[in-house]
């Protein structure tokens, strides 16, 4: 083997230990963010955990219906009453 | 065109039960049994039509318009948007750590949908029955539902709609 092959070899080598060492790197760079990302996604669900289990549950549907109550037949408004769509009537004095 | 008739019957009587509600309805083209609801049409597809029995298609358009009249869309689709652009604008990542933020927010916004969706489902269930019933097509939906056949025992987290033996259950109490 020529000197020249030889310097040769070594370059290529320490040029692919470089590349290798390089991706390792982002490698972990990428894992840390990775984790750090999804600590904050889980961090943000709990400071809205009161309005994401409002969704789930579906809190303060009266008001919501689409038609003038009166116009809906008794069975429907009562049914409509009872799921919370319909706000009970309430005396103020 | 006799089906046509029928449906365009259906609509009107369980429309007129509904209360009125401003709704059009609409004949998608396709085999697959649906029919389902934007807040603002009905859609049916023939698939539907061909399949059900005039007490069937009352029950099935009844819970549609149940939705239409409880304004499920709109209010699901307010929801989930207001709430997934607040948690994704408080996270205030970018990059990858932005990409797992967003992924877990995502994740966690769906399943709370999707809770709601089922809840919004079994309503539209309940109130559908009492609008098929003025109608004059009690147990419309239940026998459609029976007649779909599915023997799965739990729902997804991610299911957007109650399990259909669930639904049957519920609507024979």
């Amino acid at each position: 083997m020529s000197l020249w092959s030889l310097l040769g070899a070594l370059v290529i080598a320490g040029l692919l230990l470089s590349a290798v060492g390089w991706l390792v790197d982002w490698a972990r760079q990428a894992i840390k963010a990775a984790f750090a990302g999804i600590s904050r996604g889980v961090l943000v669900l709990r400071r809205l955990y009161g309005e994401i289990r409002a969704l789930a549950f579906g809190r303060g549907l009266a008001g919501e219906i689409q038609v003038d109550e009166a116009d809906l037949p008794a069975e429907v408004q009562e049914e409509l009453r009872r799921r919370g769509y319909i706000k009970e009537d309430v005396d103020v004095e | 065109m006799t089906r046509m008739l029928t449906l365009a019957r259906v609509f009107e009587r369980v429309w007129r039960a509904g209360g009125r509600p401003v709704v059009a309805l609409r004949i998608i083209d396709s085999e697959v049994l649906n029919a389902f609801t934007d807040g603002r049409t009905i859609a049916v597809s023939t698939g539907l039509l061909e399949w059900c029995t005039e007490a069937q298609l009352g029950g099935v358009v009844a819970h549609e318009m149940a939705h239409v009249v409880m304004g499920h869309v709109g209010r699901q689709r307010r929801a989930h948007d207001d709430l997934a652009s607040r948690a994704l604008q408080e996270a205030g990542a970018d990059g990858i750590a932005g990409v797992f933020a967003g992924l877990v927010i995502a994740a966690g916004v769906e399943v709370a949908s999707a809770r709601l969706s089922r809840r919004f489902e079994s309503d539209a269930d309940a109130i559908g029955e009492v609008i098929a019933r003025v109608a004059g097509y009690e147990g419309g939906l239940a026998s459609f539902l029976h007649s779909l056949g599915d023997e799965r025992s739990e729902a997804g987290v991610f299911d957007s709609h109650p399990l259909i033996l669930q639904r049957i259950r519920a609507l024979g109490e």
